[in-house]
């Protein structure tokens, strides 16, 4: 999965030989017996994915990440990644102030990536009138709903938008002359299946369980004030 | 030195004498600035967002005695209590807390002290006064004018000050974020009724401890439980607990209200409450896991200043009379 990360034979993602499924037969287990598949056969030093993100642009992956975890204690997960061009790799950990996105990015090159949720996304997860939506930015029109921001001191600044068709992020593409992130593959998907590559599903209209919003999400990368990229972000999960 | 006097009214009611101390008009506290706030529950934009909001106006008068301060309320639809009071030197000053939030019509603070610390005015060298048997200090200065109270009795606010039946509690089982508040913690019904014919919409100024205070809280507990991968039938992954929680409150002092129905041709003290401060605090948790997870975090515009109940809510007496004697 990695070529950068260190110790990076020990992230096991979806489709590895030996991801997690490689330990149970087809059948189903009780609680006692995948214990003792957990403490028996499952290697200790292994991270499993639970959620995938490649991050796109200009039809090429730029970072790949994910989430994992280690059978002997859910609760606890790592949150990794790193650009394919091997620059730098990226761990997130928490950071509390925001009142929604309360983590940091930390790179291998010493800089931290800060986030901050946005007045819309505040007032979508918990009803919030705190925030603002970033309206010193140049923010393209057709962008309904602006989540967060993000920077790192003395560097790049990002944008992140809620992502409703295909067509939006070829809008907002045209209207900073930039090329779309997606390659042929993602089209498809943005056209037919657009809620399958969600960070996560919110109740973001208040409209309660079984009208979610699923989070698709891109960013406008800002140097110098000026737009220079689109990201998209597309997560994958367990048999998705 | 001679002292005494004693005058009784129709009623054989002793008005002067060199016991009693009458209270006399030292003049109205100067208005300075005032905030106001809490026309909707601080932080918060949905459901039931919507108080009755408040305005508090700070006065001042110089007096070496202890003033009694009278409200003559300029918008009798309001709700008005003096909340604090407190002295610097001879420097006393006055929060009065007025229902709404428009800083539009503030009341008046009529003040009122002993004989003693009335200043002499000058060049007023002839009236009445009373002294006590010690023979120097007065009871009764007729150079200046004294109280005359009209009316007066006891008023007690009702304990639930919230217009939602019922206070309001906390309840789990919401949907993970749910965050739309279900109470309503407006006052405007919340008040007890003393007739009295005494007081009209016009004149009639009071003076009523604010004493009774109140803390009323709603709390939602949402969750939501998801697994991260399931392997033939078993969550190999784990179940990721989703978790919120979603906290309303509003502390309350009490306030009154001075009413007149003219097809009754009676007045009314109203004893009721008025909000004074709000808050809202919120929070969500699952993992922090930048892009590859979610986030989950918290938010509060305030904590309540004690646990939700209400407290120091006794018969208060009122008295009120007539502002026009003053003016």
């Amino acid at each position: 999965m990695f070529n950068y990360i260190t110790n990076k034979e020990n992230y096991i993602s979806f489709m590895d030989d030996n991801y997690i499924d490689s330990y149970y037969e087809q059948r189903d287990y009780t609680e006692e017996e995948s214990k003792v598949v957990v403490d028996t056969v499952i290697p200790d030093n292994h991270w499993y994915t639970i959620q995938k993100v490649k991050v796109y642009v200009n039809g090429l992956i730029e970072v790949i990440g994910a989430r994992f975890f280690q059978p002997k204690d859910y609760n606890i997960s790592k949150h990794i990644g790193e650009f394919i061009d091997g620059s730098v790799t990226i761990e997130f950990r928490e950071k509390k102030g925001d009142p929604i996105l309360q983590w940091e990015g930390v790179l291998s090159n010493g800089k931290i990536i800060n986030y901050e949720s946005s007045k819309t996304l505040r007032e979508g997860v918990g009803r919030l009138v705190t925030g603002s939506d970033f309206d010193e930015y140049d923010k393209a029109p057709v962008v309904n709903k602006w989540l967060a921001r993000s920077w790192i001191e003395d560097g790049e600044e990002e944008l992140f938008f809620l992502v409703e068709s295909r067509e939006m992020l070829d809008d907002v593409a045209t209207y900073y002359s930039l090329p779309v992130p997606y390659d042929d593959g993602l089209k498809t998907i943005l056209d037919n299946d657009l809620q399958s590559i969600r960070l996560k599903s919110v109740d973001l209209n208040h409209e309660g369980e079984g009208n979610f919003v699923a989070i698709v999400v891109a960013g406008i990368v800002f140097e110098d004030n000026a737009a220079t990229k689109i990201r998209l972000y597309k997560t994958s999960r367990w048999a998705e | 030195m001679a002292y005494g006097f004693e005058a009784k009214n129709d009623s054989g009611n002793i008005i002067i004498n060199d016991t009693i101390e009458n209270l006399h008009f030292i003049g109205k506290a100067s208005r300075g600035s005032s905030s106001a706030g809490h026309g909707t529950i601080s932080g918060y934009s949905g459901s039931n967002s919507t108080l009755d909001g408040r305005c508090i106006w700070t006065y001042t008068i110089t007096s070496t005695g202890t003033p009694v301060a009278f409200i003559k309320p300029a918008d009798y639809d309001r709700w008005h209590a003096i909340i604090k009071q407190s002295v610097s030197g001879t420097t006393w000053t006055f929060e009065v807390m007025i229902s709404d939030t428009a800083t539009e019509n503030p009341p008046e603070l009529y003040c009122f002290v002993n004989a003693d610390d009335i200043p002499v005015p000058s060049g007023e060298n002839y009236g009445m006064l009373v002294f006590k048997s010690d023979g120097t200090s007065k009871t009764f200065d007729s150079r200046r004018q004294p109280l005359a109270i009209t009316g007066g009795d006891n008023a007690i606010p009702p304990e639930d000050p919230t217009n939602s039946s019922g206070t309001p509690g906390t309840s789990t089982g919401h949907a993970w974020n749910y965050a739309t508040n279900d109470h309503d913690f407006r006052s405007s019904n919340q008040y007890t009724v003393v007739p009295d014919s005494s007081i009209n919409t016009s004149n009639t100024m009071f003076s009523c401890p604010s004493i009774a205070q109140a803390v009323y809280k709603r709390q939602m507990h949402g969750h939501k439980s998801s697994c991260g991968c399931w392997i033939w039938n078993w969550c190999a992954c784990g179940y990721q607990d989703h978790d919120s929680t979603a906290i309303w409150w509003v502390m309350y002092r009490s306030a009154f209200r001075l009413r007149y129905d003219s097809v009754a041709e009676t007045g009314y003290f109203d004893a009721g409450w008025t909000g004074y401060a709000s808050g809202y605090q919120f929070s969500s948790s699952w993992e922090s896991g930048g892009w590859f997870g979610g986030g989950g975090g918290s938010y509060s515009s305030g904590t309540m200043p004690y646990t939700a109940k209400t407290i120091n809510r006794l018969d208060n007496a009122y008295i009120v009379a007539d502002s026009s004697r003053y003016d």
